[in-house]
């Protein structure tokens, strides 16, 4: 009964991660024509503004798109029965350095548009999070193996 | 690690197969092999206890320290 809950439960997160990726896509797609009518109907908003914010996510694209083909695969591993592996810790690496890297082209956005810093400040934090989720990991890890090669 | 397993020397004076031994302490051959082959890193009370009531020996028949394997 449990793994049947836990098979679910993963289930969702990887359903969960194909949505992001699938809106990811979708905003790709739509930014050029929702910016030019934000900047045409908002006269407020400079037209600099939008050109930025298109930078910007187009700049986060390899390492959103790279974020969610390693939470796909790290899903999968769970799935397989693969938890505590150096294979995972080396995703939840390259996911922590994924957020690193949004948080730092958000950072250069932040000079023309402001509220981009806030997004930067969740992203570092969200990759510092999953840096530190990644030692415990590694952690866990040594002590399985300590544990194996206990008699 | 300086402590050295001498689970070989006692199985030949006992006459004993190691995958007899691992059966009758309860432990998998493959576990047995990794005390056998100084790659344990940890060794329970209650096998040890076992170990020696089945070979007939004191726990330093099995397990001796040497400074210099450091």
């Amino acid at each position: 009964m449990k793994e049947k809950k836990d098979s679910g439960s993963i289930l969702f997160s990887r359903v969960l991660v194909w949505v992001f990726g699938a809106l990811l896509l979708v905003l790709d797609w739509a930014i050029w024509p929702v910016s030019h009518m934000l900047t045409r109907y908002l006269p407020i908003l400079h037209s600099s503004w939008g050109t930025m914010l298109i930078v910007c996510l187009y700049a986060c694209n390899v390492p959103g798109f790279m974020l969610i083909f390693c939470m796909d695969k790290l899903l999968r591993n769970l799935r397989k029965g693969i938890v505590f592996d150096s294979r995972n810790v080396r995703l939840l690496g390259i996911v922590s350095i994924c957020c690193f890297i949004a948080c730092a082209v958000c950072l250069v956005g932040c000079a023309r548009i402001f509220f981009l810093g806030f997004v930067a400040l969740a992203a570092g934090f969200v990759g510092l999070i999953v840096r530190i989720v990644k030692n415990v990991f590694s952690a866990a890890i040594d002590m399985r193996s300590e544990l194996d090669l206990t008699v | 690690m300086a402590i050295v397993v001498n689970l070989d020397v006692m199985l030949a004076k006992r006459k004993m197969a190691a995958g007899e031994l691992a059966e009758k302490i309860g432990i998998t051959p493959a576990n047995l092999s990794i005390l056998k082959n100084q790659k344990a890193k940890a060794i329970r009370f209650s096998t040890l206890n076992e170990i020696c009531r089945v070979l007939d020996c004191q726990p330093g028949d099995i397990l001796e320290y040497q400074e210099d394997m450091i």
